[in-house]
């Protein structure tokens, strides 16, 4: 195997397994979203929203949420704490390639988020929720595509912010977008303002992505929109990147 | 052929802002050697660390290890580094932090012997977050020897140490030094004194001493003369023994460091003393004497010490 091959390998494994085993990470990122959605289908009333059974709607905006938790945390205050810590600095002196090392990361969330992914779906059809067999798998593809653009948005995080401020401020954003976004209550219940405000955030267009697919119905135009949101965010990431290049490696 | 140096580094400056930190720095590291860097805080030892490990880029001037751009791959993958602020990955095991240090190098050493190195037998299935302070330093150490580095680096090494460990430390770096350079940075005098073979001090970006540290010892620090005498106060003033930096009175008893030694003695022998003692000032009296501005007195001072002196200031007229 290549010296790049046999890092990523490594690198994967390791972070796959410290996701694992960081028991407060999987609390908030899978666990409560779980919890949280099996709060709401009890609260809200029964009926029909943007062609989805109230469960099935609730599905999306929970799965969603859990996904992009996943997608800022793993970078957000992980990468901010570790840049801190000088376990960045350590790294930078052995031969592991940083390409290496971020891509590795990238994939470990990609696969966290098809893990969080999965667990929302399974508990979406104790439920009720019922779809057809390629609807499911549309539906999970659907989600773990959200951690794309979080993903990449949780890195700039990761590198704008220090590891003192870094968890408030990646909880202040996740909130934000999580509820401006609708995914704690409907969009279609909110004021007009809020709802334009809403039609601007990359969380509205994942939960609506992934009302789409759920509804078997085009998911094309969320899709790039969530791809744009990924290239914009990866380049935020780079111009950070590249600030605290000159700031602690000049 | 630079391949020969473990490091090269000419004219090397570097400025931060307004501050120079480093003022022109020449010297080069063999193999094999301990090149113990000594400094006060600010005194550049951490900016030329970062230099050398290619974490920071030289204002001026050019550095090479093993005849490489610090930084580059293939630097990289000779040497290893104990850094000073060393965190733990807190959800890995400590055998798992090691397996990932070594997935990161060709050829790297088994786990067994890591473990063993760093003294970390026992723990290998301890989580990381659990270590005591030394034994984080030690997960520290073993990951700097993961890739079999040719170059250490070892900054403020054993820091939280415990006095068994630090002597276990030293015979194990010791030890490697017979294939590997270490660069040992150090507060702790004792340890530059006991496993270095030459000692460069640093004091406001400058080295001003490059030297065994015997020689630092003998150029810089002197000797302290110690005697008895009758009465409350000695028959003559110490201080004004040749070359007398430092003079301590006790109950019929003084103490005098003086960097001019024979001197000294001649006449101290002409007044009525007993009990007349002289021994070698340790690294931190030397290094005190450097530091605090004395050096110029005792390079005066020391003409007729030899060349010890002389190979202890040479790097400092070089410098400027």
């Amino acid at each position: 195997m290549s010296p790049a091959g046999r890092q990523f390998r490594a690198y994967l494994a390791s972070e796959l397994r410290r996701l694992v085993r960081n028991s407060r990470f999987l609390f908030f990122t899978a666990a409560f979203p779980a919890l949280f959605y099996l709060l709401l289908v009890h609260v809200f009333p029964g009926g029909e929203l943007a062609g989805l059974s109230a469960n099935g709607y609730l599905l999306a905006s929970m799965g969603a949420y859990g996904v992009m938790g996943a997608g800022l945390n793993l970078f957000g205050t992980r990468l901010a704490i570790e840049r801190n810590e000088g376990w960045m600095q350590l790294l930078r002196t052995t031969p592991l390639r940083l390409g290496v090392m971020l891509g590795a990361r990238f994939l470990s969330g990609v696969l966290f988020g098809l893990g969080v992914a999965l667990l929302m779906l399974a508990v979406g059809a104790t439920q009720g929720v019922r779809m057809d067999a390629a609807l499911w798998v549309t539906a999970w593809l659907a989600l773990a595509a959200g951690a794309l653009p979080f993903g990449a948005l949780g890195l700039a995080l990761g590198y704008l912010v220090d590891s003192r401020t870094g968890q408030v401020v990646t909880l202040v954003i996740y909130f934000f977008l999580a509820v401006f976004g609708g995914l704690w209550w409907p969009v279609e219940i909110m004021p007009p303002a809020m709802q334009d405000l809403a039609h601007d955030l990359p969380s509205y267009h994942f939960a609506h992505l992934v009302r789409l697919a759920m509804a078997g119905r085009s998911v094309v135009e969320p899709l790039l929109i969530l791809l744009a949101y990924t290239v914009a965010f990866l380049g935020l990431a780079a111009w950070a990147y590249r600030r605290d290049e000159r700031r602690v490696y000049a | 052929m630079s391949e020969v140096w473990a490091v090269e580094a000419e004219g090397v400056r570097k400025r931060f802002g307004q501050v120079e930190a480093l003022v022109g720095l020449d010297f080069r590291l063999g193999r094999g050697q301990i090149v113990a860097i000594l400094g006060p805080n600010g005194a550049g030892k951490t900016t030329l660390l970062s230099l050398l490990l290619g974490l920071r880029r030289p204002t001026a001037g050019r550095i090479a290890v093993f005849g490489e751009p610090p930084g580059s791959l293939a630097a990289r993958a000779r040497i290893g580094a104990m850094l000073q602020e060393t965190s733990v990955i807190e959800e890995l095991r400590v055998k798992e932090t090691i397996d990932l240090f070594r997935s990161f190098y060709a050829d790297p050493r088994p786990t067994a012997e890591l473990l063993e190195l760093a003294g970390l037998t026992r723990e290998a299935n301890r989580m990381a977050a659990g270590l005591s302070g030394g034994q984080k330093r030690r997960l520290a150490f073993a990951l700097a020897l993961a890739g079999r580095p040719d170059l250490l680096f070892l900054d403020e090494p054993t820091v939280g140490f415990d006095v068994e460990s630090r002597r276990r430390f030293w015979d194990v770096v010791r030890g490697l030094a017979r294939e590997t350079t270490v660069v040992l940075s150090t507060h702790y005098l004792e340890e530059a004194d006991a496993l270095a073979h030459r000692v460069i001090v640093l004091f406001r970006g400058r080295i001003v001493a490059d030297a065994p540290p015997e020689a630092i010892k003998a150029g810089f620090g002197g000797r302290w003369i110690r005697f008895d005498f009758d009465g409350e106060a000695p028959p003559f003033d110490p201080a004004r023994l040749p070359g007398a930096k430092r003079v301590e009175l006790g109950r019929g008893r003084a103490r005098v460091l003086t960097v001019r030694s024979d001197e000294a003695l001649r006449e101290l022998v002409r007044h009525p003393v007993r009990e007349i003692e002289v021994r070698g000032a340790d690294l931190e009296e030397a290094f005190l004497a450097i530091t605090s501005g004395e050096a110029e007195d005792g390079a005066q001072g020391g003409r007729g010490e030899g060349p010890a002196l002389a190979a202890a200031l040479g790097a400092k007229e070089d410098a400027t």
